[in-house]
């Protein structure tokens, strides 16, 4: 069962997630509300995916996504945010991000977009 | 502030509470308000930086505010509680999130700060600039969107890193020496009363608004069209901001 760490300071976005996730039959293996947390979460661990919002206090997605990349360079993240800037869409990809996600979201592109990552 | 900057943030409140509620809202009319204190009992507020700087805010009754969070989690009902505070933060997000998008792609390079929810009217929000305020009316009740964003031609131009956060504080700068000539008694022509101020910014404000809309968002509304996928909707939204203008 692919595993996947939910990465979004929204509690609501963290639970609509969740809920999503576990119902297509995924393992939310845990879940973060901050990118310094994500990278702490992602050392614990070890998911096959993470989703990763962008706009975070503390340390934000775009941080987070590189920092897990130091640590893993196989890491599957896939950034889902409500910001749609070709600059923060490109810092993601050229950062390792395996695809990007826009809110508001539709449900099968969340789980079409997971699947393929953990292809 | 430019007429310019509030229409991303009409469109993308008008886009993102339809994919939300699954029901189109309809925009009023454009207002110039004091952005001092909030208005609606629950407001989300977001702060901009960048190549445009300021503050957002999103305002709604609690009731309004409960039946889109009920929508949001699909639930039938829900209290205003924590999970619901979350997802109206959560909508106010991705309002700014779209709208910021837009105005970057419009040459405003911009990011977003995370969203902080205020309950309670006459809660002060500092802002530095008179703000321009739409109301979009929902199923579920009205949701004024409120912007108060001033171009950072610093930002626009060096894009230093810290540029964005340096900006409102020089704003703020500007106001408190705009209320220092103010003071002495028999300030003289050169020296306007903040409340004059005040009036001047909204008079030019809502004369730029008359000026451009017609332009500026007319000409928005087109381009958008064009790029949107859902082009009837956004024609829709073109001829109702043309029509307010």
């Amino acid at each position: 069962m692919t595993s996947v760490l939910v990465v979004d300071d929204a509690m609501f976005m963290r639970a609509t997630l969740k809920k999503l996730l576990t119902e297509a039959g995924f393992e939310v293996a845990g879940e973060a509300e901050n990118g310094q947390m994500a990278v702490e979460r992602y050392q614990e661990l070890k998911p096959d995916v993470v989703m990763m919002d962008i706009t975070m206090p503390e340390m934000n997605g775009l941080d987070a996504l590189k920092e897990i990349m130091k640590i893993d360079p196989g890491a599957k993240v896939v950034m889902c945010t409500a910001l749609g800037q070709e600059r923060t869409v490109m810092e993601a990809v050229e950062a390792g991000a395996k695809d990007y996600i826009i809110k508001p979201f539709k449900a099968e592109k969340v789980l079409e977009v997971v699947k393929k990552a953990s292809a | 502030m430019k007429a310019e900057f509030i229409n991303p943030f009409v469109t993308a409140g008008m886009e993102v509470l339809e994919t939300v509620i699954n029901s189109r809202p309809e925009p009023g009319q454009l207002a110039v308000r004091s952005a001092t204190f909030t208005t609606q009992q629950v407001s989300i507020v977001i702060g901009v930086t960048g190549a445009v700087a300021g503050q957002v805010l999103c305002g709604m009754s609690l009731v309004t505010a409960t039946k889109i969070a009920a929508a949001m989690a699909s639930a039938p009902a829900m209290t205003f509680d924590e999970m619901a505070s979350s997802a109206i933060a959560e909508l106010g997000n991705m309002i700014s999130g779209n709208a910021t998008t837009r105005l970057s792609e419009a040459g405003y390079e911009c990011q977003i700060t995370p969203p902080t929810l205020v309950r309670g009217t006459e809660v002060e929000v500092s802002t530095s600039t008179p703000a321009l305020v739409v109301p979009l009316y929902t199923d579920f009740g009205k949701v004024e969107i409120n912007v108060a964003l001033e171009e950072c031609e610093e930002e626009a131009a060096a894009e230093p890193p810290d540029g964005g956060a340096a900006e409102p504080a020089a704003a703020a700068s500007e106001d408190e020496a705009a209320a220092e000539a103010a003071e002495p008694p028999d300030g003289g022509a050169a020296e306007p009363a903040a409340a004059e101020a005040e009036e001047e910014a909204k008079e030019t404000v809502a004369a730029d608004t008359e000026e451009e809309a017609k332009e500026t968002a007319a000409a928005d509304a087109e381009e958008e069209a064009k790029e949107t996928v859902a082009g009837d909707a956004e024609q829709k939204a073109k001829e109702t901001v043309a029509a307010e203008a």
